[in-house]
């Protein structure tokens, strides 16, 4: 049976080896780094970033650990956190900073991942962390306004906006595909 | 029109949801994570073991009631805190060997002397303060007076290129 979270942290927390931490890191860092490259607009040398920072934060705090989430949601606040840190200017640029025709209208397919990828990657900062929050992470509005220190009627408002956005950037004869 | 909206938004947020959830993470950041982990367990190993190996020292030495005067003269002394600021930030095992060459020496007369090593990561409760340098360390030892201790701070190896700060620590 593998072990547990529980076991993996209180093996990094009573030996503090490299072993320790890479079973730790080896279980967990693919999802920090996943949720990194999307909130970072798939730019790779700035998720690497983020995820270098977010386990050098982890590290010296592990203790601080109180198992009131998943040992995975803890981590991926740090991720979150680091990202909202190098988000330029305002902390949340609104939908309403891109012009809605922005988009691609050519594209006829996303039928593969790389197209939503894409288009998430096209939206502004502030409104691809709350799609990716709720709709991947599975946030709570009042979540993600506590992550990212907007309120809950701005988390609603730009997941609305965001997904239509999104929307706008695939082909919607394409989303009916899928149905 | 909302409805269709809505439902619009759904095939949306399941496209979304479709997306893998873990992706490989590029194989340089594990390996310095590694590194940084390694260079730091190694620095504060070599400065517990020289603080380990003084109070060592300091037991054998504070056994020897029979020993000549000199060599116990601060039993009876105030306690200080000799607080380690600025310097290198990781002096490695060569700094840590000197520092535990400077508690041995103290450990030698007869004082009691520990010390830690501080972790770079702080976090603040309270108003905020703005030290000037970061608190490296610090050493508890015996001392007669603030300026017996003021004295040994100033031969402690991190008054060459940092700060030592010497506090006495009030006891009831």
């Amino acid at each position: 049976m593998p072990p547990t979270d529980t076991d993996l942290l209180d093996a990094f927390k009573r030996e503090g080896t490299e072993r320790a931490f890479l079973a730790l890191y080896d279980r967990h860092a693919p999802a920090m780094y996943a949720l990194a490259l999307r909130m970072m607009g798939g730019h790779e040398a700035d998720a690497a970033d983020v995820l270098q920072d977010a386990w050098t934060r982890v590290l010296p705090r592990v203790s601080a650990f109180r198992g009131e989430s998943s040992l995975r949601t803890w981590l991926c606040g740090f991720v979150v956190n680091c990202c909202r840190e190098r988000f330029r200017g305002p902390v949340l640029e609104t939908i309403e900073a891109t012009p809605e025709d922005a988009a691609p209208r050519t594209q006829r397919s996303f039928d593969n991942n790389m197209d939503v990828e894409r288009g998430l990657a096209s939206l502004p900062p502030g409104a691809r962390a709350v799609i990716i929050l709720h709709d991947l992470e599975g946030y709570t509005h009042r979540e993600i306004a506590a992550a990212l220190g907007i309120d809950e009627g701005t988390s609603k408002s730009q997941l609305s906006r965001g997904r239509a956005a999104l929307r706008r950037r695939l082909d919607p004869r394409a989303l009916e595909v899928r149905q | 029109m909302a409805e269709r909206h809505e439902h619009e938004d759904d095939v949306v947020a399941r496209a979304v949801q479709r997306l893998p959830r873990e992706l490989t993470p590029p194989s340089h950041v594990a390996a310095s994570l590694s590194r940084s982990l390694s260079r730091r367990r190694s620095a504060d190993a070599a400065w517990r073991i020289a603080i380990a190996a003084s109070l060592v020292i300091a037991a054998f030495a504070a056994g020897r009631l029979t020993a000549p005067a000199a060599m116990a003269p601060a039993s009876s002394g105030e306690e200080f805190a000799l607080l380690l600021y600025g310097g290198p930030a990781d002096g490695g095992d060569d700094r840590a060997a000197e520092y535990g060459a400077w508690a041995r020496e103290l450990a030698r007369q007869g004082r009691s002397v520990s010390g830690e090593r501080l972790s770079n990561e702080a976090y603040m409760a309270g108003r905020a303060a703005n030290d000037p340098l970061p608190l490296q360390g610090f050493f508890i030892i015996q001392a007669r007076d603030a300026r017996e201790a003021l004295e040994l701070a100033r031969r402690h190896p991190h008054a060459r290129d940092g700060t030592v700060v010497v506090r006495q620590i009030n006891t009831p």
